[in-house]
């Protein structure tokens, strides 16, 4: 098949917002929603933002269809069921989907690799727009889920080499926000940790690493660049996926950024959801299960990325109206 | 006119030619920007501009090419062709420049570029003068989002809706063999190949009333050809077969029925070439055997 084109815009100003979504079938244009309403969002602000979205579920559909993943899915998952206590069964399911890239090294270096590219690309259009100085150039990211995981390994990885030429010290880009929404990392470090001596090369999953630091790279004439100037981690209290269960957090599987320089963390009570009770929890989270596919996330779901953004709709603008 | 002249001879001095090539060029108009805008921060990158010269005068690279600076950092992976050097360097640039020459000009290039913006100066005052800069970052960018592509190509071509699915046996040791290390990038061109195939042909004679099916097992690699390209418009390019395969096989007698047990000891030993979904495998053991398939599960998950 042929591999899709990185998303191309033209920049109307000197800004750009790149979303990077999680787990389920998302084609291109499935975000355009999303994109609109934070285009909404983004109204007040003093310049407009080129808002992309990464699609990669072709790459997750290639290594599904050749190593058959649903089948280590479901191995995996009876290894977590005998780790986890009964109350939080359901959201063993939600784990099963988020964890199975750490086996796979090429499902993994391959998203790695469409969001490096799309990121490039977003560079790319902004020297078409006229501008030419990666240094001035204003780029965020929002990252959903799985695709914080992705997001938090690509630009660890693209830091470290020596290749690429989009690093924060090197090329001057840094990006003005790099927003974790129900982030895996913390699920995926606890989790993975349990099985490490089967995680292919775990050595270079920075998800591993504790405690949680963002890159940053050495400059020639002394100190370290931070390669986001803001870094946000906001986690649902009701969301599973984020290390939290009815509001009980799993300290180890909670992605921590409080050592990041310039973090904001924020624990989300989700209370616009009207979710009251841990049974209510288990029986919205059983509800959007489907065999053989992602969950089906509804707007009252507590993963639902359009709820994290509407919830944050405020704090969204004060951050990308740099 | 005079006045138009004057400032026509002016710009020219100051602002190197847009096709401003070379390393020495780049570090003459960096020096130019150190002298024209003055600060301790421009002035700590100065210095660092100052020691890459110096490098450039010792190595005589100033007529080095700015493609040739951004190639000494594309083919420094250590993969198994540039450690072997089986991909060629061009004007061996990389004996000329040290590790890492080129990222320190990008970066102090760049920083300059971005302090003297920050304090005030009009990108379209100060951006002439970094002309080669710019051209140096944006051949690095391109080097680096062509490399991606090419990666993604790879993933296409091994991993992709025309690569060839996995048995169970195979997912579990294509999984195993990621733990070991191999000198490639990802993906790696090596699948191992372990499969059980009940319908291979062959014939006892010329005849096609002799033709019959007969079972085959085949255990190997499976070499995938990167440079192929995955999605060509070339007739010729999409008949060469993305991945070739090579290994043991065994044929199975005449006489053992549809599906033998493919653990049984009976079968005769013989090696196999596969070229794409297409294999040859071939006995000389009790009789010779010349068996002709295809590659590919028949059954999801078993064979």
């Amino acid at each position: 098949m042929a591999i899709p084109d990185p998303i191309q815009h033209d920049w109307p100003a000197d800004r750009a917002l790149l979303l990077v979504h999680g787990i389920g079938n998302a084609a291109p244009g499935d975000y355009a929603p999303l994109e609109q309403r934070l285009a909404e969002i983004l109204a007040p602000a003093k310049k407009p933002y080129a808002i992309y979205s990464l699609y990669y579920d072709y790459l997750n559909d290639w290594f599904a269809g050749k190593e058959q993943v649903g089948t280590l899915n479901e191995a995996l998952r009876g290894e977590l069921r005998k780790n986890i206590s009964r109350d939080f069964s359901t959201a063993v399911d939600f784990i099963g989907d988020v964890i199975w890239p750490v086996l796979l090294n090429d499902a993994r270096l391959a998203v790695q690799m469409a969001l490096r590219r799309q990121l490039l690309q977003m560079v790319a259009d902004a020297r078409r727009s006229g501008i030419n100085n990666p240094g001035q150039m204003h780029i965020s990211i929002i990252a959903h889920s799985l695709g914080c995981f992705h997001t938090f390994e690509t630009l660890h990885s693209m830091c470290a080499d020596p290749q690429c030429a989009i690093t924060p010290a090197r090329s001057r880009l840094q990006f003005d926000n790099v927003i974790f929404m129900a982030s895996p990392v913390g699920l995926i470090g606890e989790v993975g940790g349990w099985i490490r001596t089967a995680v292919p090369q775990s050595g270079n999953l920075w998800s591993f690493r504790r405690p949680y630091t963002m890159p940053s790279e050495p400059s020639m004439i002394g100190g370290n660049v931070d390669y986001a100037k803001r870094t946000v981690a906001i986690t649902g209290k009701l969301d599973p996926v984020g290390g939290y269960f009815f509001n009980d957090r799993w300290d180890a599987a909670y992605m921590d950024i409080s050592v990041v320089a310039n973090d904001v963390q924020i624990d989300d009570p989700q209370t616009p959801l009207n979710i009251n009770s841990a049974g209510d929890l288990e029986a919205i989270l059983a509800q959007s299960l489907r065999d053989h596919a992602p969950p089906d996330i509804s707007d009252r779901h507590p993963h639902s990325w359009n709820g994290y953004v509407d919830r944050h709709a405020t704090e969204l603008l004060q951050w990308l109206d740099v | 006119m005079r006045i138009i002249a004057r400032a026509i001879v002016l710009a020219a001095t100051i602002a190197p030619s847009a096709n401003a090539q070379t390393l020495g060029e780049l570090t003459d108009s960096l020096r130019m920007a150190v002298q024209r805008y003055p600060s301790p921060v421009v002035a700590a990158w100065g210095k660092k501009l100052d020691s890459l010269a110096q490098i450039i005068e010792e190595k005589r690279a100033r007529d080095l090419t700015l493609d040739q600076a951004t190639d000494a950092v594309a083919n420094r992976s250590p993969t198994f062709v540039n450690v072997a050097r089986l991909r060629r360097v061009s004007n061996a640039t990389a004996d000329k420049l040290p590790a890492n020459f080129t990222n320190g000009l990008q970066e102090v290039g760049n920083n300059l570029l971005t302090e003297i913006e920050n304090a005030g100066v009009a990108a379209k005052t100060v951006e002439p003068l970094f002309t080669p800069v710019i051209a140096l970052q944006k051949k690095l960018e391109n080097a680096d989002f062509a490399r991606a592509e090419s990666r993604l190509n790879r993933y296409d071509i091994k991993y992709g809706p025309s690569s060839p699915a996995l048995n169970g046996v195979e997912v579990i040791l294509n999984y195993a063999l990621q733990f070991v290390p191999l000198p490639f990038d990802s993906p790696s061109p090596i699948e191992l190949v372990a499969s059980y195939s009940p319908t291979g042909a062959t014939a006892s004679s010329a005849q096609w009333r002799s033709f019959r099916l007969i079972a085959n097992t085949r255990v190997g690699v499976r070499v995938y050809d990167f440079d192929r390209k995955a999605n060509t418009k070339s007739l010729v390019e999409s008949l060469r077969p993305t991945y070739y395969s090579l290994g043991y096989t065994g044929i199975a007698d005449l006489a053992s029925g549809a599906l033998p047990d493919p653990l049984h000891s009976n079968w005769r030993p013989g090696g196999f070439v596969g070229l794409g979904s297409l294999y040859l495998a071939y006995t000389g053991v009790r009789g010779k055997q010349l068996v002709f398939g295809r590659n590919g599960p028949i059954l999801p998950y078993l064979f």
